[in-house]
């Protein structure tokens, strides 16, 4: 009795969590509302309010979204453990999967079929990664505004294809410009309304 | 052994600078692991990148994972595998935990918010510049394919169209590009 108790939350964490890694076709985004459900409807770890701001935290930082979740219930539960098994439990079979199927593909490959298979899916490729270029593009020049999205683009492609920086200095740069953005922004939209005040002031006094 | 060790330490290093700088989900980070792993470690060609995202989309579970599994048990095996594991989850997790004290300030920070926005150009730019290079081995091997040299071109088509206005499921587009290379594409 007293035994299971003390597995039982473990196990819990380490269901909720495999089977969402299982059933979560697509990545990240795809995964995230069978988390919610399990944590939120089903074992009630917190709120869906409480989730919410996990989930904006978990957004907010680098790294992939589902992994931080994930170890942020099983702390939540369990602590240290609870956060290992959780992970764990999550990209276990996924990993295994992908491992054993592309040793498979690799074993195979002077077999005609599989030569056949890989190289079909390179236009599937070139598609799907286009796909997701276009939405960051969509997400930058609504997060940034149209003049300033598509002169980052130029920027960041002259940084990266003319003058060859390497790339992770460009995202560093970019990322230091996105810390300034908010206030550079907002110093902005003061200077004009202030030269905008002081233009009408100067109007009212040659009127006056 | 040491030459093993090393290889595990570069598999570290390389995920964990590539982690850290993919802000906004797995997808951003997917040009910034391409860059570390063909560019800089060259343990891959672009080729056999692509082909390892391609199987990584079509199985459940988050991409990056994935990706570093299979990138690091290929460098190095099982223990490879696990340093590049351990490199994509354990410092995010360590931030995530540590910062949730004061989330409520922290995502709501114009600086951090900011910092998310201002990478999704340069993002935008390394994908679409890995998508250009996808699309010139599809036209390339198109040639060598006689009669079916049509077929990259009209599996590009089908999937776009399908997944982006018949809203099927990407994976089932993967699954079919991979049935019709079986049946036509042999030398």
């Amino acid at each position: 009795m007293d035994k299971r108790k003390l597995v039982q939350p473990y196990a819990e964490l380490a269901w909720a969590l495999l089977k969402t890694g299982i059933l979560g076709y697509g990545g990240g985004p795809s995964v995230i509302p069978l988390i919610r459900y399990e944590a939120v409807q089903r074992y009630r770890w917190l709120t869906d309010d409480e989730f919410g701001e996990i989930l904006a935290l978990a957004n907010a930082l680098p790294g992939p979204i589902a992994t931080k979740i994930a170890a942020y219930l099983g702390y939540s539960q369990k602590k240290a453990l609870g956060a290992a098994v959780a992970v764990v439990a999550h990209i276990l079979p996924s990993t295994i999967c992908m491992i054993a199927l592309l040793s498979a593909v690799h074993l195979f490959s002077q077999s005609a079929i599989v030569q056949g298979i890989i190289a079909a899916v390179v236009p599937v490729i070139a598609v799907m990664l286009g796909m997701m270029a276009y939405e960051f593009a969509e997400r930058a020049v609504k997060g940034l505004g149209k003049p300033l999205g598509f002169a980052c683009f130029v920027a960041a492609f002259a940084l990266l294809q003319v003058v060859h920086l390497h790339p992770a200095l460009v995202i560093v740069l970019f990322l230091g410009y996105g810390a300034a953005h908010y206030r550079t922004a907002a110093w902005l939209t003061a200077k004009r309304q202030r030269m905008r005040r002081q233009r009408a002031e100067r109007n009212g006094d040659y009127s006056a | 052994m040491t030459a093993m060790l090393l290889q595990c330490w570069q598999l570290f290093v390389a995920f964990f600078r590539g982690t850290m700088l993919g802000f906004g989900g797995g997808p951003s980070i997917i040009p910034i692991y391409q860059n570390e792993v063909v560019n800089n470690f060259h343990w891959m060609s672009n080729e056999e990148f692509g082909k390892s995202l391609a199987m990584a989309n079509a199985l459940p579970g988050p991409i990056a994972t994935k990706l570093a599994a299979y990138i690091g048990f290929k460098v190095a095996g099982w223990l490879g595998a696990c340093a590049a594991l351990t490199a994509v989850v354990v410092p995010t997790a360590l931030i995530m935990v540590a910062l949730v004290g004061v989330m409520n300030k922290l995502s709501g920070n114009p600086v951090v918010k900011g910092m998310v926005r201002g990478v999704q150009p340069v993002i935008f730019v390394m994908m679409a510049m890995l998508a250009y290079d996808f699309a010139k081995y599809a036209f390339q091997s198109a040639p060598a394919l006689g009669k079916f040299g049509f077929l990259p071109f009209l599996i590009a088509a089908a999937y776009f169209i399908a997944v982006q206005y018949l809203q099927v499921n990407a994976v089932w587009g993967i699954v079919g590009a991979l049935v019709l290379g079986a049946v036509f594409f042999r030398g």
